[in-house]
């Protein structure tokens, strides 16, 4: 352990010495922090790369394989074996989108609501909506499953796409946006020129909505994309299983082939990477512009 | 804006018919699907229960034998103790980085922001599995870099189960840091410039501006991801139970026990002790109540009272 | 309270006897059934699904109007979903499996179809005895499964390194030479390289062995860790600790797995089912490398979990689920098909007896070595045990209190203690529930 504290530690002191000697030094140091942090968040995804074209015994050996191997083929050949990525792909797709079309609608009505309308209980409900955020679900999660299964919504999409699709954080977040970004005046011209309410919100409001549209968007399918234990409980049949749940199909007591599952991830995570990354700009202005202010 | 005409309750809900539709969705929703089931929970939680045969009303004997219980207890410092420190790096390194990326400091910040929030789009079952592969006794990334500087192997997730939730602390943070930048980014992005300027002006260097001048404008915001990462904590679940190779205890000495994982050892996964684990659920959820009310009142205490009503 | 696994015994037995005065022969292979019809689905785990998928063919011959319908997942997320479905009062599958360590909380339950009802009763003397009690309820009035496979426990050694270390490789001589405990560290000094190559996953799963049966409490629920030589076994496991002979990993774990196919974990136990874990999945091009042999140091004969099947009281074609696993368990054709295709070793003893060689044959993969005919042996010598809900969370503190013990450096008894402690600890409710349980099927006469 010393040694490589020691490294550390002089690592740290000849930043902090160049830092105070010279403002380029300063910038050479600020960016070493942000490129080192950036190489830990990236390890992980290099990995699995890295993993996804290595046999089982390869990703098991010491010294550990870090760079790529030849395996790919081998392991995109065990994966088509044991699972059906397109149709676990498309499901994920199917619930996914579903879901956050219906989130930003709800939500998005919601949240307007509670940020330009003065009506009776108003803040009664805005509580209650709020503190509905600090209850754990796995508290009702039998019963929830006893209900289920009433309405016939065992093995069908809808258990994971209704219940959800209007949530309280979707609603508080929408509600911040509003608050800050809805003109008053806007509204009450359109008023006056005799638009009904339902317009206002769908032609005029919803526009301006967009980036917070973009940010809720992202955040509600990340979750979504990778929701597990809702899913776990309510899909069974495999045809019907989404990208989180073929994953976990792959791991098995009887031995795993870790090569293809670290591709199978790979490929589940990829397709969302690279939107993420594309976009990037576009995304990471819609997540920052829904400025949560109180 | 609504004109109130009195006209009993039908009146009122009449003339603000258009906010009470808008609202509805979520409050019909949420009393369907989760307003009963959690009712529903509350009373079993007076049961004991197994699932399978009669259901037996045993008064507050989970709630006493909770209390009880070591394990439960144990679970509880785990999950403090990993909530507390790790998030010293993701609410000080979120906050940092936003700063960074927010000042005009460096370039590229767009690529920076896009890495850092990278981790929070992959499934945790995926990366659980290859942290546990860096993590790993013999074969692991961590040990064999450790060697390289002649170390001996640390057995991280064996050993007397202590460093457990060393593993898990990396874990977590490496997930939420993305996470709690991007909403403090949100954040400053409603401070103006000229407030930084005027501040480095009067010769205030970054550390000051951060603390003095930040921290403060940020406090609702900081608020606001404090109650989130203390729900966040409180749903610790997969990170520790994949690390200790799906162990109902935690591992070790209970070292990687945190209280989801113990909740749900009860029921529905690990065992099938409904009632109890119904029980469980509850004081869970107490707890974070209550922590989130003290939040509150500790961040609002430091606030002069009279300007809470004027705020826009 | 010792009357109760006689009082279990009893009604078994007189049931039988009703049948056997009932039945005129017993029709082991089914003639083609055409009154029996629709679908039923099948939930479990793999290799469940290998097995049946072997098996169908001979199964729709007999029943050519009804259709299986396959749903597996992994053995954790299969009881859970199973759980919650019965809970739910719907959505469970038309026939489950149940693992041997899940069955003690299933076995009182009255969301399981009390098969006596189906004539169950007439497979009774065909089944192992002690794997056929585990699915009696503690009332000894109903019967919710039918035993699929056993888990004979073995253990598995790398050939190739015995003998490049010059030990001998014979099963028979490894059991001779493995005896005693000194024998055993005399194996394990002379497999191991420290930070290289290990004897074993985890120290701790010799003292493990010992409790395999997973016979942790007795009728009254007291919790009886004392067994012959269990002190002697922690100290020759601190040893291996001590030395680092083990590799200190969970036998489970990907680590392990990829050792136990490279050679550097050099052995391991496990039920009989392991083999066809170790054929097609951890280990497939390890043929001729691994040997099999009894458990060291005299430990007694264990079985070591293996599954039953189940039919959920919700099923809407009970009768079609009961045909099900009357053709997969309760035939030796079905039983035999399923052997050959994954190894999981038939509790049902006429399969023993029509295929001979599966059985004595010897087997290619085991270097010419035949281990199903020990696990033959071994599966006629396990003892009745009484199983409890607290089962398998005891076990799983095996593993971890020995561990923590051995960190601490205590002594045997110390973690014999220390092991007690934290067990009663974990399963302070789940007792509480198993007590519930008996007090409800009108068997408990304690407090």
């Amino acid at each position: 352990m010393k040694t490589l504290l020691l490294l550390l530690i002089a690592i740290a002191v000849v930043m902090v010495v160049i830092s105070i000697v010279h403002p380029i030094g300063k910038k050479i140091s600020l960016y070493v922090i942000l490129i080192a942090i950036a190489l830990i968040m990236l390890l992980p995804f290099y990995m699995m790369f890295v993993m996804s074209t290595l046999k089982t015994n390869e990703i098991y050996s010491f010294p550990p394989i870090v760079t790529f191997g030849t395996n790919l083929v081998e392991n995109f050949k065990s994966m088509v074996d044991q699972v059906n990525m397109p149709r676990a792909f498309l499901n994920s797709c199917i619930v996914t989108f579903s879901y956050v079309i219906l989130v930003l609608f709800f939500c998005s009505m919601g949240g307007y609501a509670f940020s330009v309308y003065e009506f009776p209980g108003k803040n009664v409900l805005f509580a209650i909506l709020l503190g509905t955020m600090m209850i754990p679900a796995t508290a009702g999660m039998i019963p929830w499953f006893i209900m289920m299964s009433r309405f016939g919504w065992v093995n069908d999409f809808k258990a994971l796409i209704i219940p959800g699709c209007a949530n309280a954080f979707g609603i508080f977040w929408m509600r911040q946006y509003c608050q800050n970004n809805v003109p008053k005046a806007l509204m009450e011209a359109a008023r006056i020129d005799g638009c009904s309410e339902w317009t206002i919100f769908f032609r005029i409001i919803a526009p301006i909505l967009k980036p917070a549209y973009a940010s809720l968007g992202i955040m509600n399918f990340v979750n979504q994309w990778n929701e597990f234990t809702q899913a776990l409980i309510i899909l069974r049949k495999e045809k019907l299983f989404t990208l989180p749940l073929l994953l976990r199909s792959m791991v098995s007591d009887r031995g795993t082939d870790y090569g293809a599952m670290m591709l199978a991830s790979t490929c589940a995570v990829l397709p969302l990477l690279i939107c993420f990354l594309c976009a990037s700009k576009f995304f990471m202005d819609g997540l920052t512009a829904g400025a949560v202010k109180e | 804006m609504s004109v109130k005409k009195k006209k009993g309750l039908l009146g009122t809900l009449y003339a603000n018919r258009v906010a009470y539709v808008y609202i509805a969705p979520f409050f019909i929703l949420f009393a369907v699907f989760n307003l009963f089931p959690m009712i529903a929970g509350f009373a079993l939680s007076f049961f004991r229960w197994d699932g399978l045969g009669p259901m037996h009303f045993i008064q507050f004997d989970n709630y006493v034998n909770l209390f009880q219980d070591v394990l439960f207890w144990k679970a509880l410092k785990n999950t403090l103790f990993i909530g507390i420190i790790a998030h010293i790096p993701i609410l000080l390194g979120g906050l940092v980085l936003a700063y960074i990326l927010n000042s005009k400091l460096v370039k590229g910040q767009n690529i920076f922001k896009t890495i850092y929030f990278m981790p929070m789009v992959t499934s945790s079952v995926a990366i659980s599995i290859i942290f546990m592969n860096l993590f790993g006794n013999n074969y692991g990334l961590i040990n064999w870099f450790l060697s390289l500087f002649g170390e001996k192997p640390i057995n991280w997730l064996g050993g007397d189960g202590s460093l457990i939730k060393v593993a898990v602390i990396v874990m977590f943070a490496w997930k939420w840091i993305g996470w709690n930048m991007v909403i403090y980014l949100a954040g400053m992005q409603g401070i103006s410039n000229d407030i930084y300027e005027a501040a480095e002006i009067d010769g205030a260097n970054h550390v000051q501006i951060v603390f003095r001048i930040l921290i403060p404008l940020l406090k609702p915001i900081i608020l606001f991801t404090l109650i989130q990462s203390t729900i966040g904590m409180f749903n610790l679940f997969t990170e520790p139970f994949i690390l200790t190779n799906s162990s109902w205890g935690g591992g070790t000495n209970n070292g990687g026990l945190t209280l989801m994982i113990y909740l749900l050892s009860k029921a529905p996964q690990g065992g099938n002790a409904y009632g109890y684990a119904s029980a469980v659920a509850y004081i869970i959820t107490m707890m974070i109540v209550v922590i989130s009310i003290v939040l509150n009142k500790v961040t609002a205490d430091k606030d002069e009272p009279k300007k809470r009503k004027g705020r826009r | 309270m010792k009357a109760r696994n006689a009082k279990r015994l009893l009604a078994g037995s007189l049931a039988t006897v009703m049948a056997m005065s009932m039945m005129t022969g017993m029709q082991l292979t089914a003639a083609a059934d055409e009154e029996i019809s629709g679908t039923i689905e099948v939930g479990g785990w793999p290799s469940g699904d290998d097995a049946f998928e072997a098996a169908l063919d001979g199964f729709y011959e007999a029943y050519p109007d009804v259709e299986v319908e396959l749903v597996f997942t992994d053995t954790t997320a299969h009881h859970q979903s199973l759980q919650t479905a019965l809970a739910a009062g719907s959505g469970a599958p038309d026939v489950a499996m149940v693992e041997g360590a899940y069955i003690a909380q299933y076995r009182n339950s009255s969301a399981l179809t009390d098969l006596y009802t189906l004539g169950a009763d007439e497979l009774k003397d065909d089944f192992v005895e002690f794997k056929w009690n585990q699915a009696i309820s503690d009332d000894g009035q109903r019967l919710v499964a039918i035993p699929w496979d056993l888990g004979p426990t073995l253990y598995y050694y790398r050939t190739d390194v015995f003998e490049e270390v010059g030990l001998p490789t014979d099963p028979q001589e490894v059991a001779d030479l493995m005896s005693t405990w000194d024998g055993v560290l005399e194996v394990a000094e002379k497999v191991s390289i420290p930070g290289e190559r290990w004897f074993l996953p985890s120290a701790a799963y010799p003292y493990q062995w010992l409790f395999i049966n997973r016979d942790y409490y007795d009728e009254d629920l007291n919790l009886r860790l004392e067994r012959d030589g269990d002190l002697d076994c922690l100290e020759a496991c601190l040893k291996i600790r001590e030395n680092g002979w083990d590799m200190n990993v969970d036998m489970w774990s990907a680590e392990a797995y990829a050792a136990y196919a490279a050679g550097t974990c050099v052995s391991v136990a496990s039920g009989s089912w392991f083999s066809g874990f170790l054929k097609t999945d951890i280990d497939p091009d390890g043929a001729g490398h691994w040997g099999a042999t009894v458990l060291p140091a005299g430990m007694p004969a264990t079985n070591w979990g293996g599954s039953f099947l189940v039919i959920p009281e919700q099923s809407e074609n009970k009768e079609a689920a009961w045909a099900f696993i009357k053709y997969m368990l309760a035939t030796t054709e079905g039983q035999n098909t399923m052997f050959k295709a994954v190894d999981y070793f038939p509790s049902y003893k006429p399969a023993w007896d029509a295929a001979p060689e599966l059985y004595t044959d010897p087997d290619d993969y085991f270097g010419g070595q035949a281990p199903n005919a020990i696990a033959t042996e071994i599966a006629s010598q396990v003892p009745v045990v009484y199983n409890t809900m607290m089962d398998t969370t005891a076990e799983g503190y095996l593993y971890s209190s020995f561990n923590a013990g051995a960190e601490a450096g205590e002594t045997p008894e110390q973690i014999r203690e220390r092991l007690g402690n934290d067990i009663e600890a974990a399963c302070a409710e789940l007792k509480e529930q198993q007590i519930q349980t008996l007090k409800d099927a009108g068997v408990w006469d304690g407090e």
